[in-house]
């Protein structure tokens, strides 16, 4: 698995999380650890660019619910983009599709901060 | 009938090979992408809970997958010697009506089992051979001959 985080654009306060590989109980705990990381600097506003993994599992949910709620309660959120179909249905049979905010790229979750 | 069979290692280090070795079986049966998809997170969903609750993350623990192709349905057995995990016992998660701050973070892994899959069987012989039996039925269309 592969994540990398960057500023969204300069003089950004929302942070991009380029994810790459299939997320499950073993490799949501690498995410969880960069997630943290932003959350010890702060960082309250997130995106996370779902476009280069194409598998997730409950384990993968449950890190992103925690991170949607300490970015909501810090006034920040965590937005999701370019959700591939596979992926997609497994947030939308958990309901998720109804408590975050989904974006069809980066660019159009940015816009919406 | 077609069947393969193979023992792991009980660890989330396992989760990777054995989606491998499920979806490569799947293929091979000509099940569609999503079908493939949906056994893939069936099985990782229960195996992720055997390691954590049934086997509590001890090391030189196994589990046996066995993935069979039949006329009407396709099948994943998931067998282990652990006290076992039912994934009946599940409540479904309350996303409709809870605030994001009352939802508990886990709890969707049994609840996918079943939504997921078109049939779901488990026989519970604790510390003999505990067995999840997952399958998805084949179209119509494919049992014409």
């Amino acid at each position: 698995m592969e994540i990398q985080a960057y500023q969204a654009e300069q003089g950004s306060d929302v942070q991009v999380l380029e994810i790459e590989g299939r997320i499950d109980a073993k490799t949501a705990s690498e995410i969880e650890q960069e997630l943290n990381s932003l959350k010890e600097r702060q960082i309250v506003k997130i995106i996370i660019d779902f476009s280069a993994v194409n598998y997730i599992s409950s384990g993968g949910l449950r890190v992103f619910l925690t991170a949607l709620k300490w970015t909501k309660a810090g006034n920040g959120d965590l937005k999701l983009a370019s959700l591939e179909k596979n992926v997609e249905k497994i947030f939308k049979l958990a309901g998720f599709t109804k408590i975050f905010n989904i974006f069809p790229d980066v660019n159009n979750a940015l816009a919406a901060f | 009938m077609r069947e393969v069979r193979s023992k792991f290692e009980a660890t989330l280090d396992s989760l990777e090979l054995i989606r491998h070795f499920v979806a490569e079986f799947m293929a091979k049966a000509h099940l569609p992408d999503d079908q493939i998809n949906n056994f893939e997170v069936a099985v990782d969903e229960h195996i992720s809970n055997l390691v954590e609750h049934a086997f509590q993350n001890l090391p030189g623990k196994t589990v046996t997958v066995t993935c069979r192709d039949e006329r009407s349905k396709s099948q994943v057995i998931i067998a282990d010697k652990s006290e076992g995990f039912d994934p009946r016992n599940y409540s479904i998660p309350d996303v409709e009506d809870a605030a994001i701050y009352e939802m508990p973070p886990g709890g969707f892994g049994n609840y996918f089992i079943f939504e997921l899959m078109d049939e779901v069987e488990y026989l519970h012989r604790p510390f003999v051979k505990n067995e999840l039996i997952l399958a998805v039925y084949k179209h119509q269309a494919d049992q014409v001959v």
